[in-house]
């Protein structure tokens, strides 16, 4: 399949960044009845249909270039957002070895890699970059292992240090995260990492979450959906960045709440890793507006039960509480009120 | 004592010797006579240290009278001068040793922190809250940490932003995180109350 990307979108001041129908098509829409709860909701990563953000092991899109773009403007700005602590550097090259393996299999148009013994040759077509390497040597890159392929790769990264039966997550690359810090988190067990998720750790959700990923063996992988919201299409919503954008929260108006509220879903997947015994968590995210979303009327429907029925503090949490009642507004014009069948589907 | 709203918040079991060990390093930050008392009862085998800050010259009666004539004690004026001494000390200490930390949560965490640094593992450090209930309070927004913050919302030291201090805490950090109350609605910030006295 070939691409087409869209390089000069933005993701931020005019945020052009729109998604074609072929992407609102493809959108991981995660709510498959009308009433949403936390739970374990894990699967394995297999292989879904070809077209679908499942299709590979990790998702490129039309909007790779741009966004690649916004993490690097993130990281002149903040080179906070990439961390990994001392102990890392083994779970650094895995990611690498991983990420490098699975892009240039699933897309052999546009990542190339060839090995000869511990000398790597790899080729990025979409970002013009060309880099021959020594692997497990890090003087031979530009930048440390882990930052020098996340930052070819959507999404954002945690690896986790699995010791003393917990996960730590130990190292990120976090330039897109619904609202949570890196730089305060980075080394916190799983329990403190998830510790401001409400309602969940009283579901036991996280317990056994923790419980099932410490078992998690390597080639099969894993994979959940998350979700939040977002006002304009911005990757950067982390709490360093909240003085910027937590204002326009209370901009939503019922003329621009179809364009402006987004529906943020998250591609969680997690893989096991061979040296290290770690484990690389990508968080890949996906931004689509309401009126996007409303293309499918079975999707404006839905959400509207969703939000309509979601717990305070669920809202609250994921920061809704100032433009649910707009949102739910224009979505209700266009429910109908008639049953959905369960399923995710667009149709 | 009640289960916090946040995982991340840490909880203190009630301290005890950990009789495993064959040298202990008691760090205190804090008067607390009877946990000193029910500790000097019963001492565990083998040297035992105690680095005693006497802060705003509290009088630390439990800890110094009550204490065994064995126990080598140094007596420090700040918490500055209480963390060289144990860093003094531990670089010094052998395997076996155990360290006890007693205090406002701002003076454990930053002695817990300097332990780490000392390759000493969490298993080998019980850590209990006493004194003031001030917490340090980490800025996301421009890395500085206010210390002995009282208040629910509080300038922050390093950029001024009215931050509101939640239970979120970071060990590697040994803070609470801070965030702009009023990022969503600027000058709509509440008044501060008392809320760690």
């Amino acid at each position: 399949m070939t691409i087409a990307f869209k390089p000069d979108e933005t993701f931020r001041d005019d945020y052009t960044y729109r998604n074609s129908p072929a992407a609102i098509r493809r959108f991981p829409f995660p709510f498959h009845q009308d009433q949403y709860m936390y739970s374990v909701n894990m699967e394995p990563h297999a292989p879904g249909p070809a077209g679908s953000v499942n299709e590979h092991a990790f998702d490129i899109d039309e909007h790779y270039i741009a966004e690649m773009r916004d993490r690097a403007i993130t990281l002149e700005r903040d080179p906070g957002r990439c961390v990994s602590l001392p102990h890392m550097m083994d779970a650094e090259w895995d990611t690498l070895e991983l990420l490098m393996e699975s892009l240039a299999r699933d897309y052999p148009d546009l990542f190339v890699l060839n090995k000869d013994g511990e000398r790597w040759h790899w080729v990025n077509k979409p970002l013009g970059i060309d880099q021959s390497f020594t692997f497990g040597d890090a003087a031979t890159l530009p930048c440390p292992p882990f930052e020098y392929i996340t930052r070819q790769t959507q999404g954002d990264f945690v690896i986790m240090d699995q010791r003393n039966g917990d996960l730590f997550a130990d190292a990120g690359m976090i330039t897109s995260q619904a609202d949570w810090s890196l730089t305060f988190d980075v080394g916190m067990s799983f329990m403190e990492w998830h510790g401001p998720v409400p309602l969940a750790h009283e579901l036991g959700v996280f317990e056994r979450a923790l419980k099932y990923l410490l078992m998690l063996q390597q080639g099969r992988p894993v994979r959940r959906l998350n979700w939040t919201m977002t006002i304009n299409p911005r990757l950067d919503t982390a709490p360093e960045t909240y003085p910027e954008w937590g204002q326009d929260r209370a901009s939503v108006t019922p003329d621009n709440v179809g364009a402006k509220v987004h529906l943020r879903v998250e591609l969680q997947t997690l893989f096991r890793l061979p040296r290290s015994n770690g484990m690389l968590f990508s968080i890949r995210g996906y931004l689509a507006s309401m009126e996007e979303l409303a293309t499918y009327p079975r999707w404006a429907r839905r959400l509207n039960r969703v939000l309509g029925s979601l717990p305070n503090e669920l809202a609250e949490y994921k920061g809704l509480v100032r433009y649910r009642q707009t949102t739910l507004d224009w979505l209700a014009r266009h429910d109908d009120g008639a049953p959905l069948a369960v399923g995710t589907h667009p149709e | 004592m009640p289960t916090p709203a946040i995982k991340s918040q840490p909880v203190y079991p009630a301290l005890e010797w950990d009789r495993a060990g064959t040298h202990h390093v008691l760090f205190v930050a804090a008067d607390e006579a009877a946990l000193a008392r029910r500790l000097w009862a019963q001492p565990p085998a083998g040297p035992i240290t105690l680095i005693l800050q006497h802060a705003d010259g509290a009088p630390m009666t439990g800890w110094l009278a009550e204490r065994p004539a064995s126990v080598h004690t140094i007596a420090a004026a700040t918490l500055e001068l209480a963390l060289k001494a144990l860093g003094d000390t531990l670089r010094a200490a052998q395997m076996g040793t155990r360290l006890y930390l007693v205090g406002p949560e701002d003076a454990i965490w930053q002695a817990a922190r300097l332990a780490d640094g000392f390759g000493m593992s969490r298993d080998e450090m019980r850590l209990m809250q006493a004194g003031t209930r001030a917490r340090p309070v980490f800025c996301v927004h421009c890395r500085t940490v206010t210390r002995g913050v009282h208040t629910h919302i509080v300038p922050c030291s390093g950029c001024g932003r009215a931050l509101f201090v939640r239970d979120h805490f970071s060990r590697r950090l040994g803070a609470y995180m801070g965030f702009q109350i009023d990022a969503e609605a600027p000058g709509d910030i509440p008044a501060a109350e008392v809320i760690y006295p």
